[in-house]
């Protein structure tokens, strides 16, 4: 395929450009910013598909929400930073999960008392044979 | 008859002592039949409530003994004085108690040779379950 120059150019700089971006966030670039970017995603995308699941739109939400359908909209654009009162409004008023929180786990323990053995008694001089007096019977 | 019940609470394990391993690492065992010997020993001291039982095993072809382990393990058993009496002027146990120390010294070396052989000619040997009252019958001879 033949590309012409400009277009080549285009292409090649675009690429440099994203190079160079990789290369910026690599070495300047916040994990928690990361993560935050991750969740937003996770939640926006969630709230998509409980809309989904529920036959709803966007509109439909804030109209429920008495919100502005364009700020509904760039809370399904990913572009949000959540709040957790807001992540809550939007689970009451859809009636569902958007967050679920690990339960907390009771563990039970038992206690084993363990003891120094003293040097003495296991001293073979001290130590009589021992006979039966009957059979072993298992329970 | 002596019923007194035994309460694993009150026996504990304190020790676990070997005596002698011995392993012919050069003996080939391919193809060869071999057999296992259990025998046992067991002492007490009723000052200070404790049971020296010692379990030896053994691995042996036609041919020789290639293998050979003692082990030594001490117990206390809280309520030991419970299950004494006395036969042919002798100090005696119940057998239900011998048999449980018996049958939890058996059991701890079979874990014991498991690990120990791992890396040997006889990996994989898992000690047979055995009736306590066979192990009470077969003595070491001193």
């Amino acid at each position: 395929m033949k590309l012409s120059r400009r277009k080549a150019n285009q292409e090649k700089s675009g690429l440099l450009e994203v190079n160079v971006i990789d290369q910026w966030l690599e070495q300047h670039g916040d994990p928690a910013i990361e993560r935050l970017v991750k969740k937003n995603l996770a939640i926006s995308n969630k709230i998509a598909q409980i809309l989904t699941s529920k036959g709803m739109k966007a509109s439909d939400l804030a109209t429920l929400m008495h919100k502005q359908k364009s700020e509904v909209s760039k809370w399904l654009s990913g572009q949000h930073t959540f709040t957790t009162k807001t992540i809550v409004a939007i689970e009451a008023a859809l009636d569902a999960e958007i967050i679920c929180v690990e339960p907390i786990h009771k563990n039970i323990y038992f206690t084993v008392h363990s003891r120094i053995p003293s040097n003495d008694f296991t001293q073979d001089e001290v130590f009589e044979e021992s006979i039966s007096d009957g059979e072993y019977v298992s329970a | 008859m002596n019923t007194a019940k035994v309460i694993a609470e009150k026996i504990s394990l304190e020790k676990i002592k070997p005596i002698r391993e011995n392993l012919d690492l050069g003996f080939d065992l391919k193809d060869k039949e071999f057999q296992m010997n259990i025998a046992q020993s067991i002492k007490h001291n009723l000052e200070k409530k404790s049971f020296k039982i010692s379990l030896l095993v053994s691995f042996s072809s036609t041919e020789h003994v290639f293998a050979e382990y003692l082990y030594d393990f001490y117990f206390k058993v809280e309520n030991m004085l419970e299950f004494v009496s006395e036969k042919d002027g002798k100090t005696a146990f119940t057998g239900q108690l011998l048999g449980t120390l018996i049958g939890l010294s058996y059991s701890t070396l079979r874990g014991i040779l498991y690990s120990r052989l791992a890396e040997t000619n006889l990996n994989g040997i898992i000690l047979p379950v055995v009736n306590p009252n066979e192990l009470l019958n077969s003595k070491i001879s001193e």
